[in-house]
């Protein structure tokens, strides 16, 4: 098949770590409801935002390319830092802002926003879902405490798939 | 000879890739633009993966950054691993026609219902009442050989295949953690868990079967962290022709229920599974049989600090063979439980496993006028402990050593080492020796059976019968030459004693009886490998080489030769082809090879499997796939009745809710 020649040695055959992350966050909007305070006009933009380093390359941004949730455009925004955080409906927080992670969920204290972090012991600190890795395969970790007091409601398919975590005990 | 027996005993790397979905934006490269081909190549893999589930995305196996290959398996013996992806490609409608993906299996089909299925030689021979009993089969952790003669009833074991994860097939004996019977070979088919199962339906229809089956998956738990799955499938197998030509009237149709069920709370998970199945089965010259049974199984893991863990496991299973009345009859429930903690000692360097297993299995049976069991009503008792130890000597060398303690019922309490040495050369390239020592234990058939010709007593069981003995020896190497290309190559030399052969009464040569009198030793070469040639094209090769010289021991009788122990071809091997083609088609074909049986002579054969798969939308999925597709009959044994194989192809539709 002429299109299977053209095709030969573009890409390596398992997809990497950052390719089905992103594809996964892209997923989290179709599977988290959030509640209609969150969208001041019908069709204001849906954000997901990156607060320090990205690790996604463009992956993020191919993924939700022209994609549209119940007609509110997706978008990318990516901050620097905590103090930086403007409007968004999921906030990735990368493995940089470590230290700061405390300071960033206390920022977003009643605001719906979906937290998501692939740092280690991020769910029991308060993160709504955090990535992990076993055996090769993702597996996501789910705060669904956290993700109701913001008044997120995660469907259960999505809870299903996942480890779930509570919160730590407050230090 | 009971029919019902006869006729039913049985003669005995992976790579998930993407499945390939090629958006629209395949036609944009007809427009021939390097810089969009260039652009739009990254796309499609997003697209790809957008189009998929969010079990399916959890599923995925994914190069971490931080590795430079895929991880190389450093399981030190010769393992085959069918993955989900590859039962699905295949078109394969039940389990032995699934096994036939692994090369290190020999796979005969009898009749619609009938499969023989062995690892590195003795597939038995039917005319010296010798089947393949020397390969252990688990579903789940639940082993389903009988107990009866060792052997497989392959028409009483099922799954929904699309809920199968993978099924690990080892070829020579099972380690020390592996149970009972592992001769020469392991099966072990594990199911997904609930969580990642999908509710789906799904229909098919062809010339030779028609299939059903549907699956729901619901949530439990007060936080959704835990979910069960239940079907229900049904199938009706046509009739095959004799090898004479006309129908050999043995179709037969099968319904089965099952469920699985897993939670997860901190550190424990817990899993409850369950089937139910009957079946109605015509036979080939003699009346209809049935069978029916039934099975639950509840486990327990706790993953402990430093790697370590405890696994509780408890099974019942019964399963029951009817044939028309006169024509004999068993029930046979079985009761297992078992335990197993693994840690890690010296700060790693040792990796501890031990456990231990208890098994009672009662069976009762109805004698026919030719083929009796005394007693008819027994209560086999199986134990066993083990322990193993795998000792990192250097960074990259590991030293197992494991020593089971099996107590059977006839033959007591035999000990069984093994020693396997595990060098992972670089990070592409593992090399791994053993050496074993494996039994198959006497069993009722062995023991207790007397056997009727013309009003005569022929044929008792031994009395003295003993296990038969393997002891292994085992090298092979597993490696990834290229990032593209990887390869397993194993070796083996089998010394057997205590074969069962037929021998005279000493006083009045009639009746004959069991005894060990048959000994000898196999060698053999299982060679296969994998080339991803494209992102959309996968190749795979492989092929066996077995060899086997089993002669009598002075004073054995000789009776019926060696070639009852096993009709065994030379040489086998198979070329496949996965391809992922534009518009969401996906074609699969799969061209296999087996050498000529010597005796009873069935000639060699090449057929062709494959399939046409068609992702119509992200919920439906279409499917034409053949079977034998190279010639209308081809046959595969000459056990009599063994029927002429027909070609066949089947039509599916498969939606997910």
């Amino acid at each position: 098949m002429a299109l299977v020649l053209l095709l030969c040695g573009a890409m390596s055959d398992t997809p990497s770590e950052y390719q089905v992350k992103a594809v996964f966050v892209y997923n989290f909007s179709h599977f988290v409801e959030w509640p209609s305070r969150s969208f001041p006009v019908a069709n204001a933009p849906f954000a997901i935002g990156i607060v320090g380093a990205d690790p996604f390359g463009t992956r993020l941004e191919e993924a939700i390319r022209g994609e549209r949730i119940n007609d509110h455009p997706l978008v990318l925004r990516r901050f620097q830092d905590a103090s930086g955080i403007e409007d968004c409906q999921i906030l990735f927080i990368d493995r940089s802002q470590a230290k700061r992670l405390d300071e960033i969920l206390a920022s977003l204290d009643h605001r719906s926003v979906l937290t998501v972090s692939e740092l280690d012991g991020a769910a029991e600190r308060g993160v709504m879902i955090q990535f992990a890795m076993k055996e090769n395969r993702i597996r996501l970790r789910i705060n669904p405490q956290s993700a109701r007091a913001a008044g997120l409601v995660i469907s259960s398919q999505l809870l299903r798939l996942a480890d779930i975590v509570n919160s730590s005990v407050e230090r | 000879m009971a029919k019902v027996l006869s006729r039913r005993a049985s003669r005995d790397p992976g790579r998930p890739g993407l499945g390939g979905r090629l958006a629209h934006t395949a036609a944009l490269l007809l427009l021939g633009s390097s810089v969009v081909f260039r652009v739009e190549a990254q796309d499609l893999s997003t697209t790809a993966l957008k189009s998929l589930s969010i079990e399916d995305l959890a599923n995925l196996e994914v190069t971490s950054v931080s590795k430079t290959s895929s991880a190389l398996s450093s399981a030190p013996a010769a393992i085959y691993v069918i993955t989900h992806e590859e039962v699905v490609r295949s078109g394969a409608t039940s389990l032995p026609e699934v096994l036939r993906l692994a090369p290190n299996l020999q796979v005969l089909e009898i009749s619609p219902s009938n499969y023989t299925i062995t690892a590195r030689g003795f597939s038995g021979n039917s005319a010296a009442q010798n089947f393949s009993d020397k390969l252990l089969v688990l579903i789940d952790g639940r082993s389903v050989y009988t107990p009866l003669y060792s052997g497989v009833y392959w028409d009483a074991q099922d799954v929904l295949l699309d809920d199968i994860e993978r099924i690990e097939v080892i070829s020579g004996p099972g380690a020390t953690l592996w149970g009972a019977n592992a001769v020469n070979g392991v099966i072990n088919i594990v199911t997904r868990r609930a969580a990642v199962s999908e509710s789906e339906a799904s229909l098919s229809a062809g010339n030779a079967e028609k299939n059903a089956s549907a699956q729901g998956v619901l949530d439990v738990g007060p936080h959704g962290d835990g979910a069960v799955r239940v079907y229900a499938k049904a199938f009706e197998r046509s009739a095959f022709d004799l090898p004479s030509g006309p129908s050999a009237d043995d179709g037969w149709s099968k319904t089965q229920l099952g469920f699985r069920g897993d939670w997860a709370s901190g550190a424990d998970a817990f899993t409850l599974q369950g089937d139910f199945y009957g079946a109605h089965e015509r036979q080939s010259g003699a009346a209809d049989g049935s069978i029916a049974g039934a099975n639950v199984l509840s486990r327990w893991r706790r993953a402990l600090g430093d790697d370590g863990s405890v696994q509780l496991q408890a099974y019942y299973d019964e399963t029951q063979r009817f044939g028309a009345s006169g024509s004999g009859a068993f029930v046979l429930s079985t009761y297992d439980v078992e335990f197993q903690h693994s840690l890690t000692l010296d700060g790693g360097r040792h990796a501890l496993v031990w456990g231990v297993d208890e098994r009672a299995s009662r069976y009762d049976i109805t004698n026919t006028a030719t083929l009796l069991f005394v007693p008819p009503q027994r209560t086999l008792n199986l134990a066993d402990i083990f322990v193993q130890d795998s000792i990192a000597l250097l960074p990259r060398l590991k030293l197992i050593a494991g020593l089971k303690a099996e107590d059977d019922p006839y033959s007591g309490t035999t000990p069984l080492p093994n020693v396997r040495l595990a060098w992972s050369v670089s990070d592409t390239q593992f090399l791994w020796s053993a050496v074993s020592r494996a039994i198959r234990s006497p069993t009722p058939f062995d023991r207790d059976i007397q056997e009727y010709l013309g009003g005569t007593l022929f044929l008792t069981g031994g009395a003295n019968f003993k296990p038969e003995r393997l002891t292994a020896y085992e090298l092979g190497y597993r490696g990834q030459p290229d990032a593209r290309v990887s390869l397993s190559i194993s070796t083996y030399y089998n010394q057997f004693d205590d074969l069962r052969s037929i021998e005279f009464d000493p006083a009045t040569l009639i009746p004959l009886h069991w005894g060990n009198g048959m000994e000898g030793h196999t060698y053999g070469l299982e060679v296969w490998g994998n080339w991803q040639a494209s992102s959309r094209a996968r190749l795979a090769l492989g092929f066996t080489q077995a060899y086997e010289t089993l002669r009598f021991k002075p004073g054995s009788s000789g009776l019926l030769g060696v070639a009852q122990a096993g009709d065994d071809p030379e040489h086998q091997a198979h070329l496949r082809a996965a391809i992922d083609l534009p518009r969401e088609l996906t074609f699969d074909a799969d061209l296999r090879y087996v050498g000529t049986l010597p005796n009873p002579e069935v000639h060699a054969y090449e057929e062709l499997n494959a399939r046409l798969g068609w992702r119509l939308t992200r919920r439906l999925e279409l499917a034409l796939s053949g079977e034998n597709l190279l010639h209308a009959h081809h046959q595969e044994f000459t056990v009599p009745p063994s029927d002429a194989i027909p070609r066949r192809a089947l039509f599916t539709a498969r939606t997910r809710f």
